[in-house]
């Protein structure tokens, strides 16, 4: 790439919480946002937790409150993703970015877990949801099918 | 009295000054600076050159993916800096963080990291000759990165070499 001044350069987000921790997307890679299961009551769908598609346990990021769905892409096809509020739209300076530190590049083994941000003095962990795992109990055909749905109005 | 000779206080006390026994430890010998903190009920230090600051604890922000001995992130004035429970390298079990719980900014092998250690004892200086060799019945795993043993109050202080111990790690 060729060198740019990075406080010229913006990037937009999606910020939310799970179990506490803040995350975010790049807003590129957020599909919709559903208020509530109310929604999608029409049809039956897969929700992931986080804590599945990171491959950690469920006791890490335990939905606490007020869960909002986040329907994110990953690589070919749409996932719901139970979050909690408050999900914030925000533009950033590209300065705001933060590469991870040499050892935690050299020893992280999550694909998905991409760089931090840094936002009114918090440290917000940017998530590339292509590189989420789809569990492995859920088959391909299953996933498309159940996440093959009309975008409400 | 035959062959005595007065003299005065004053050169008896400057004759005693100049046959007083001189120190064996020879004044100039260079000293460097020694951190010395505890992790569990065990002493260990590293070399001053090696620690760039000395910081409370702070909130450390978990990223997802790491193994177990890398704690996460701190921000440190707009640096983010990782931070390794250096207990998990040394193979001591976890312990709770407390009010004394410390985080030393260490450089070591190019790379610099946090190390969340249990208590900060004291930073002094000390001279080469006060480390000494490692015991021969070090544990192995200890073996690589330990590179002496200094005396401190009574206790035996494990000096540990940076540069090895972060190699090893990312080996």
């Amino acid at each position: 790439m060729v060198s740019m001044e990075l406080s010229n350069t913006w990037l937009d987000l999606v910020l939310f919480q799970v179990g506490g921790y803040s995350f975010a997307l790049e807003a590129d890679q957020v599909i919709s946002m559903y208020a509530s299961n109310d929604q999608l009551k029409q049809k039956e769908f897969t929700f992931f937790s986080l804590a599945d598609l990171l491959m950690l346990p469920a006791t890490i990021f335990p939905i606490t409150h007020q869960p909002r769905i986040l329907e994110i892409k990953c690589q070919n096809v749409s996932l719901l993703v139970a979050v909690e509020e408050p999900v914030i739209f925000q533009r950033f300076r590209g300065n705001a970015l933060h590469p991870f530190p040499e050892m935690i590049r050299r020893r992280l083994c999550q694909p998905a877990v991409l760089a931090l941000v840094i936002w009114e003095e918090k440290l917000i962990t940017l998530l590339d949801s292509d590189g989420l795992t789809i569990p492995a109990r859920i088959n391909e055909s299953e996933l498309t099918q159940k996440n093959s749905f009309e975008l409400p109005e | 009295m035959m062959h005595e000779k007065k003299v005065s206080a004053k050169q008896i006390l400057s004759f005693r000054h100049d046959t007083a026994p001189r120190s064996l430890i020879p004044i100039d010998e260079p000293t460097f600076k020694l951190v010395i903190f505890s992790i569990q009920d065990e002493f260990f230090c590293i070399a001053g050159t090696h620690i760039r600051e000395i910081l409370p604890y702070s909130t450390i922000h978990f990223v997802p993916g790491c193994p177990p001995e890398l704690e996460g992130v701190i921000n440190i004035r707009g640096d983010i800096t990782s931070v390794i429970r250096l207990g998990s390298l040394l193979g001591l079990n976890k312990t709770p963080i407390t009010r004394h719980s410390s985080i030393l900014l260490g450089i070591g092998d190019g790379l610099t990291s946090g190390l969340l250690v249990d208590r900060m004892v004291d930073v002094l200086d000390t001279p080469q000759s006060a480390i000494h060799s490692p015991a021969t019945t070090l544990p192995d795993h200890l073996r690589t990165f330990v590179s002496g043993v200094y005396r401190y109050r009574n206790q035996a202080v494990t000096m540990l070499d940076l540069d090895l111990l972060f190699h090893e790690y990312l080996r």
